[in-house]
């Protein structure tokens, strides 16, 4: 038999952090997640306030996993609020433009200053700096200019996100290349499938027309 | 003007000094320089050394693997060196190569290799003078 407790009444604070929820899980799953997280981090949802929010949202994140395939999208949003709400979470944040080809060499570097301040080891390192290498170069060759971003998340979730972004002629048929049936001149299939290799979320969004937008994700906890 | 990568000449082989941040045109110039370098001097053998090299990705993995494919045309080994531990897991992590070279830890390696190559060869060749071409089948 299902023990069902009274519905509690969020506070405020409580109450955006649910709407976040409310637009991926249903109503029982997110408030069990919600009663979950708030019991591991000693909280009461009908007190809390917006300080307590990181911590709440950082219990959050653990059992996303369990209750969403698309966790981490919520987890972007979560990581969204939190500013929204005043909150300070000291990530740090790089926006590098792509427009010479220069730039490719300094995003390298920003990269790899990003990751000494993250306390990552070489052998990351080294694989995080090829993944914008080859997305900075990317932008440079196929769209002539755009922006790379860097991002440092200590809540919910530490990890470091690098996204690439363009609105360059777009990738016709990207399936192809990373199913790895297209081979291009300059080798563009080889360093996408390369990159998502090398981490542990991989997203792009592209088409004809649509400019470029890869994401990368890699976890650090 | 892009600056040239040096290439310099060591016993029998041509020696390249290969740097991470090497830009299109470099690139470029550097396999249209090797091929020249190579049929000028007529080597023994090529070395890349990638020593100084912190990020191999596929654009610099694919700019080695274009001279040494041009090496091997013209006859011409190619050895590839120095590549550090994070770099070789990064490589074997994308599923990366540099098809068309052998490596080897270091410089020293590389030549040593390439001189053992060269003893073997005269070896052969000597004794086909002596014997025919069916001792080297």
């Amino acid at each position: 038999m299902i023990e069902r407790s009274p519905e509690r009444v969020l506070s405020g604070a409580g109450r955006e952090v649910e709407r976040v929820l409310e637009r991926h899980l249903s109503a029982p799953n997110r408030r069990a997640l919600l009663e979950f997280a708030a019991r591991q981090s000693a909280l009461e949802l009908e007190t809390i306030r917006r300080a307590d929010v990181p911590k709440l949202v950082s219990a959050i994140v653990p059992g996303l996993r369990m209750f969403a395939k698309d966790g981490y999208l919520i987890e972007r949003e979560l990581a969204e609020l939190l500013p929204t709400l005043g909150v300070e979470t000291s990530d740090s944040e790089l926006r590098i433009p792509i427009e010479v080809e220069n730039d490719v060499v300094r995003a390298r570097g920003a990269m790899r200053e990003l990751c000494h301040e993250a306390n990552v080891g070489n052998v990351l390192t080294t694989k995080l700096v090829t993944v914008v290498s080859e997305l900075a170069r990317n932008v440079y060759q196929y769209a002539g200019r755009g922006h790379v971003g860097l991002r440092l998340s200590k809540s919910p979730r530490p990890g470091l996100h690098i996204e690439a972004v363009d609105d360059g002629p777009g990738i016709a048929d990207l399936d192809a290349i990373l199913l790895g049936r297209y081979r291009s001149k300059t080798g563009m299939g080889a360093g996408l499938r390369g990159s998502k290799r090398l981490v542990d979320d991989f997203r792009i969004e592209t088409g004809p027309g649509r400019g470029t937008q890869v994401f990368a994700t890699k976890w650090l906890a | 003007m892009a600056t040239r990568v040096p290439i310099i000449q060591l016993y029998e082989n041509l020696i390249v000094s290969v740097q991470g941040d090497l830009d299109d045109g470099q690139a470029e110039q550097l396999r249209e320089d090797v091929g020249r370098a190579i049929s000028q001097k007529e080597p023994h053998g090529l070395i890349l050394d990638v020593s100084s090299v912190d990020v191999l990705d596929s654009y610099l993995t694919r700019t080695l693997r274009d001279c040494a494919v041009a090496a091997h045309l013209m006859g011409v080994r190619t050895v590839v060196s120095g590549l550090s531990p994070a770099t070789a897991i990064t490589l074997v992590e994308m599923d990366l190569g540099i098809p068309g070279a052998r490596t080897a830890m270091n410089l020293e390696r590389a030549l040593e290799i390439l001189l053992d190559d060269a003893e073997a060869n005269r070896g052969a060749e000597s004794l086909s003078a002596l014997f025919g071409d069916e001792v080297r089948a």
